[in-house]
């Protein structure tokens, strides 16, 4: 079956919140299924020698790229959710309090140094590693996000736009945005720089509690459209589908010259 | 589970569209039933197609039939739902649609795919098809035997093979309607149809409705509904192109997790049908009964009856059930699917409350 860009949005909205595909039952409380989950993971990225300070003691960012709880570790929260049509693209992060999440990826933290990590943000949104981000790297990042495929390991790294952790239709989203002028510099979006988090360990259990996220627009369930029967959509939404945040834009144009026109009549 | 408070915002919302809706509606969806025959005979018909006698329009009063609507309505935002029978078994399927090409309309249809050799693929791509959906209800033996058709199976896959090869389509579906028989065959049909260049893929449930009702031995158990959404949903989950239908309101658990859109049955808000002697309908899959007729197209016109009749689908059923108006799902669900409302104890022939939520 294809792949396309909303089924890798659909899986990327899941992500956010967390799921992977497991039985039905192991959501059931006290399941003998439940899938056992890791405690707090550190990832440590050797390759490139891009993290060969930690033993320096020199300051760090650390990114946590995954939300997952197990009994013990109650209340981590973060939830985001991507729209899968409509325009303009956005995603909405939120940040409730929700009972016990009973599945998914073990939360990793990644550490990354923060010298680094500036450079790094200068070059963010350079898919293609050819020193310049225009279009070809948001073509570049979706065949990214759909395909897995990095021109390097570097390429990799400045394709997390918002440093979560994470490649994904958040990241696309941000690279689009700055393609049309919408924002001047991925800085503000880092996920490192907005979260606040905390974490306490003891000899028993570790609380883990995310209170900052992006804000961005919020989701309108209405701009989804309804299938009756065949995976139809009417023309329009083909169009926005093709066209991504180029529509609003073109769509602001047509309505401008609608209305110049109406003036000079 | 996503957010639950997300998804009752959401909800929320979509009720506000829905009363919008039923104020202001907007046609999207037009089904054409062009036949009631069909070279097959699907325990589960919801429509009692077979080799029957079927009443059907001419290439020229279809032709009449859509310059109007576009004359009155335009073509824009608005797919035609080409539908049976097997629509396929008109000799002059290409005349009519090749018209509704002419005039600028974009359609889709759904077929058993039975008859798609290499000539019709292109045939239907020289008369502008978009998408289709071909319905694949299990494993071979058991499409056969549900289709009591033998061959089906391969002659329905060969179909799909002739649409694959002319990439030209811009969505090409497999529909599978299962069954407490076939629900067992999900993992081997995923891998059949993961290898295959398809778009998507929909599972549905066999609807109590039609011939179906006759069969009530392969009507989903409670347990064959749970495993069916967490099929699809697992499939979602792992970015695979997989989907639930429009019927049913899900309930918080697997609303817009099974499917890329919250539930809103949109007979009569965004959809209305022609049956094949012309009658004006809201969605052809409600109980043909007389007091859904809205009009006939060979003496009424369609956008005044769209305009001004149909206020007989433009309201929620659940206030016609005691249960349902007192449910805490009522704003949600209006009463769950026009299509699958049982008209004579005025109650849901399929409510999924305790069943998945």
């Amino acid at each position: 079956m294809k792949k396309s860009i909303f089924t890798v949005m659909t899986a990327a909205m899941f992500a956010a919140a967390n799921l992977s595909a497991v039985p039905a039952d192991a959501a059931d409380n006290g399941g003998s299924s439940r899938p056992k989950v890791d405690p707090v993971e550190t990832v440590t990225i050797s390759d490139q020698n891009w993290n060969n300070k930690e033993e320096k003691g020199e300051q760090k960012v650390t990114t946590t790229t995954a939300a997952i709880t197990t009994q013990e570790l109650t209340r981590l929260t973060t939830t985001s959710i991507v729209t899968l049509y409509g325009p303009p693209w956005m995603f909405t992060t939120t940040t409730t309090t929700m009972p016990v999440l009973l599945y998914g990826p073990p939360l990793t933290t990644t550490t990354i140094d923060k010298e680094l990590n500036e450079s790094l943000m200068k070059l963010k949104g350079d898919v293609n590693d050819d020193q310049i981000i225009d279009t070809f790297d948001a073509i570049a990042l979706r065949r990214a996000i759909l395909f897995d495929e990095y021109k390097s390991e570097r390429a990799k790294l400045l394709s997390d736009i918002n440093s979560d952790g994470k490649i994904d239709v958040t990241d696309l989203v941000l690279l689009h945005r700055f393609l049309l002028g919408a924002i001047k510099d991925f800085k503000e979006y880092n996920s490192s720089g907005l979260s606040n988090k905390t974490t306490t360990k003891d000899k028993n259990k570790s609380t883990t509690t995310t209170t900052a996220a992006v804000v961005t627009t919020s989701y309108d369930p209405r701009s989804d459209i309804v299938v009756t029967l065949y995976g139809i959509k009417p023309s329009i939404d083909k169009i926005k589908e093709i066209t991504g945040n180029a529509f609003d834009n073109i769509k602001e144009m047509a309505e401008a010259v609608e209305e110049e026109q109406q003036e000079d009549k | 589970m996503l957010d639950v408070n997300m998804k009752r915002t959401h909800l929320e919302q979509m009720n506000d569209y829905r009363r919008l809706l039923m104020k202001k509606p907007e046609l999207r969806n037009l089904f054409l039933e062009l036949t009631l025959r069909c070279n097959e005979r699907c325990l589960h018909c919801g429509s009692q197609c077979g080799d029957v006698s079927s009443e059907e329009l001419s290439v020229e009063q279809y032709r009449q039939f859509l310059a109007q609507l576009k004359e009155d309505m335009s073509t824009e935002g608005k797919m035609l739902d080409i539908t049976g029978g097997e629509p396929l078994l008109r000799k002059d399927f290409f005349d009519i649609l090749g018209a509704a090409h002419e005039l600028g309309f974009e359609w889709g249809m759904t077929s058993n795919g039975t008859l798609i050799d290499e000539y019709v693929a292109k045939e239907l791509k020289r008369t502008g098809m978009k998408t289709i959906s071909i319905s694949i209800d299990g494993l071979e033996a058991t499409h056969d035997e549900f289709r009591r058709t033998p061959g089906g199976y391969k002659k329905a896959m060969e179909g799909i093979e002739n649409l694959i090869r002319l990439d030209c389509f811009e969505h090409i579906q497999v529909t599978s309607v299962i069954t407490h028989k076939s629900i067992t065959e999900l993992d081997e049909l995923y891998k059949i149809f993961n290898e295959m260049d398809i778009d998507s893929w929909r599972v549905v449930n066999m609807e109590p409705m039609g011939r179906a009702k006759t069969h009530p031995e392969l009507l989903l158990t409670d347990d064959d509904y749970r495993t069916l959404m967490e099929f699809i949903r697992n499939k979602r989950i792992a970015g695979e192109p997989v989907s639930y239908g429009c019927s049913h309101y899900l309930g918080m658990e697997y609303e817009r997790e099974v499917r890329d859109w919250y539930f809103l049955c949109t007979a009569g808000l965004y959809t209305a049908s022609i049956s094949a002697n012309g009658d004006i309908t809201a969605c052809l899959d409600i109980e043909r009964r007389p007091e859904f007729v809205q009009g006939n197209i060979l003496r009424d016109r369609f956008s005044e009856v769209w305009e001004n009749k149909f206020s007989v689908f433009r309201r929620d059923l659940s206030d016609d059930n005691p249960t349902c108006a007192k449910c805490d799902q009522k704003e949600f669900c209006h009463g769950d699917s026009y299509h699958s409302w049982d008209f004579d104890s005025h109650k849901p022939q399929l409510c999924f409350k305790d069943i998945l939520f």
